[in-house]
């Protein structure tokens, strides 16, 4: 089935083209969410709603990017939607008291797992996006720059500088 | 870049490599699907509801409307006129002979000629 196909079967409210859909693009969408939100359970919730987004909006979409291109910026957007709350709830639980239970202190590989996803989720929104998109997704730069729909230039700045802040920012844990 | 900056970009990629090895439930498409199957029926259903909650009120007004002007166009007095037909002079004799009757007898004529 081609893109223009699956498209017109979406837009058909068809069965066959919404198997279609999941089945190609089942594995990018929870990955990528994943790599944002740090947890898979989340992440394949987080799937669900991506799709019904995905078959929702599907007739804004004009073609001016690839259809994979345009599942990605989904993904990334309600991804970092997850994040944001995610954050909030973490300054909620923090303010009130109640520190989430930390099951990593015994553990080294989740410690390091935890210490990592929580200085990449520091980085400023544009640069933790850029980084998580060309290094967990392992997206060219051109790609990136059409999902964020910004320069290549500023794709290339955005990741050297979060390279930079992730080395400051991992200076005082000692990481093995 | 000096040995701590490299053990750390180390570091680093090795997690980002454990984290690309990770694999999501390969029973998610189905998840996936009875998940779109679930949304898209329920809006057909809340669809189905919200018209029949929309149309119901509708027909009892529509149907109180009827009602009304029903009762209100019998209930109208009605102006009943008497339309003559047209007098048939033959009919008459035929009609005055049948019932012995010489000639019609003007009342008002009388009335008038008494006084």
């Amino acid at each position: 089935m081609t893109d223009p196909e699956l498209i017109e079967g979406i837009l058909q409210r068809d069965r066959k083209a919404f198997q279609y859909l999941v089945n190609k693009y089942q594995k990018q969408v929870i990955k990528t969410a994943y790599y944002f939100i740090g947890n898979m359970e989340e992440a394949e919730d987080l799937s669900q709603d991506i799709f019904m987004g995905i078959i929702d909006s599907i007739k804004k979409f004009k073609g001016a990017s690839a259809l994979s291109t345009w599942i990605y910026r989904i993904t990334v957007n309600k991804s970092l939607n997850v994040v944001k709350r995610n954050k909030r709830k973490d300054i909620f639980t923090r303010a009130t008291g109640k520190e989430p239970a930390i099951l990593t202190h015994t553990m080294e590989e989740k410690e390091t797992r935890e210490i990592m996803y929580r200085v990449i989720k520091s980085l400023p929104g544009r640069q933790y996006t850029a980084f998580t998109l060309h290094k967990f997704d392992d997206l060219p730069y051109k790609e990136i720059a059409s999902i964020m729909e910004i320069s290549l230039a500023s794709v290339e700045s955005l990741i050297h500088r979060a390279k930079m802040n992730l080395q400051k920012k991992l200076t005082p844990y000692e990481l093995r | 870049m000096n040995s701590d900056e490299r053990e750390q970009s180390r570091v680093l990629d090795s997690f980002i490599e454990k984290e690309r090895m990770l694999e999501p439930n390969p029973f998610m498409a189905t998840r996936i699907l009875q998940h779109i199957d679930t949304k898209l029926g329920s809006r057909e259903q809340n669809f189905a509801f919200r018209f029949v909650k929309l149309v119901s009120p509708t027909m009892i007004v529509l149907g109180f409307a009827l009602a009304i002007f029903a009762g209100y166009t019998l209930g109208k007095p009605r102006n009943i006129h008497s339309v003559p037909g047209p007098v048939n002079a033959q009919a008459i004799e035929t009609l005055k002979g049948e019932m012995f009757i010489h000639d019609f007898v003007d009342e008002d004529k009388i009335f008038a000629s008494n006084n």
